[in-house]
């Protein structure tokens, strides 16, 4: 079988929205204006990346963004990439009401459209949090794919919803906790497996209201992480999606752009390897495994 | 100072000894511990905040919802950094924190 590795570059503008829904910067002018360089300097930087390299990108932009910066939004557009959503303020989805979460959502779905000619296929749940509705309002809103479960990495799979578990409670006998995990049911919505290594900000944001907060991580060693897992994936799997997800608060700063650069030339450097949307790399997935297909099928959230 | 884990300790809690007759290493039996921990959580939902207990160490971690959060190095400063990061008063005879409690317990009940 001939290598064909799927490259993704997942680009979530947080921006102003992240530190107001994610990231305690809300009382923070400072943190505030953090927002404003992701929106206004970060993101045409990394434009111009991908366009030196021919990348195309999939721009997951909370509705907040897309509000506040509209010139970049046109810019993303008329590079041609693909634009999904990510909440309106990045909030919570498993803080919200199913009522905040349904309107959020539509309202999104509804500015992407109006910016992009096209609505949203694909879906980030702020927090790489799904609450019990958000899989169904996917579906009710016309999503094809998400990024936002961990079931599996460098391989697509099909949801799972409802997995049900039982919580410890030492206030009880333990044969009350000692129960396995239950699955929960397969739906016909492709996931790009959301992956924390494989993420720009935990290591390299600085984080004034997180107590663990990093920021100061060298992108040389997140680059040998990178490099680590995509030698991996190109060694054991002759099919598979490397999807990145970055952002332009974090990674249109130029230690971050310097060290995209040479990822890049050297994934370039394999055969086999090709630069899709996120929306392509589902939809390839799609066709080479139809949903449902039978049990045991490596599309299966952990069956591989 | 804790020798255990270098953690910087606030003054003990009357609190912290309860159960402590059972072997642990910080004052709490881990059950204890975990009850006290469900407890604190039970009276900062009403102000959209959470608790999490490391397990390790005096310290909890109280957050907002919004991505805020500060490390309380103790039962005695859970209260100061739960004002802090709610934007309403926190308030023992809050009619809000009353009802929460009331429901909570004939939930329970």
């Amino acid at each position: 079988m001939p290598k064909d590795i799927k490259c993704v570059f997942g680009v979530d503008i947080d921006a102003v929205g992240g530190w107001l829904g994610s990231y305690g910067g809300e009382d923070s002018p400072s943190d505030i204006q953090r927002g404003m360089f992701s929106g206004e300097v970060g993101t045409p930087r990394l434009l111009r990346l991908f366009k030196k390299y021919d990348v195309p990108a999939t721009w997951f932009i909370p509705g907040h963004s897309i509000e506040t910066f509209p010139n970049s939004v046109k810019m993303i557009v008329d590079q041609g990439h693909e634009i999904g959503a990510h909440g309106y303020s990045h909030e919570n989805p498993i803080a919200m009401t199913p009522r905040q979460e349904e309107d959020v959502l539509s309202y999104c779905v509804e500015l992407i459209e109006k910016v992009s000619g096209k609505a949203p296929r694909g879906y980030v749940p702020p927090w790489w949090e799904m609450s019990n509705i958000t899989a169904e309002l996917l579906k009710k809103y016309g999503f094809t794919y998400d990024h936002g479960q961990g079931f599996h990495d460098f391989t697509p799979f099909y949801a799972r919803v409802g997995d049900s578990w039982t919580k410890i409670d030492y206030s009880k006998n333990a044969s009350e906790w000692m129960k396995p995990l239950v699955r929960g049911e397969v739906i016909d919505l492709v996931e790009i497996g959301a992956n924390w290594y494989m993420d720009d900000l935990p290591p390299m944001m600085f984080i004034k209201k997180a107590p663990n907060s990093a920021g100061w991580v060298n992108p040389r060693d997140v680059e040998q992480w990178w490099r680590d897992q995509f030698d991996w994936v190109y060694r054991e799997q002759d099919y598979g999606v490397y999807a990145f997800t970055i952002h332009p608060d974090v990674a249109g700063r130029p230690q971050v752009l310097l060290m995209l650069e040479r990822l890049i030339e050297y994934i370039n450097g394999h055969e086999g390897v090709s630069w899709v949307t996120m929306e392509g790399a589902a939809d390839d997935f799609r066709t080479r495994y139809a949903f449902p297909g039978p049990d045991g099928s490596p599309f299966l959230p952990g069956s591989c | 100072m804790c020798v255990l884990c270098y953690e910087f300790a606030s003054e003990e809690h009357w609190s912290d000894a309860l159960g402590s007759d059972a072997g642990t290493t910080v004052g709490f039996p881990p059950g204890g511990r975990h009850r006290r921990t469900a407890l604190i959580a039970a009276v900062l939902r009403p102000y959209g905040l959470t608790v999490s207990d490391p397990g390790q160490g005096r310290h909890v971690v109280v957050g907002d919802l919004k991505g805020s959060s500060e490390v309380a190095a103790g039962l005695g400063e859970v209260w100061a950094a739960a004002q802090r990061l709610s934007s309403r008063p926190v308030d023992v005879l809050d009619d809000l924190l009353l009802d929460s409690l009331a429901k909570e317990i004939g939930q329970r009940a």
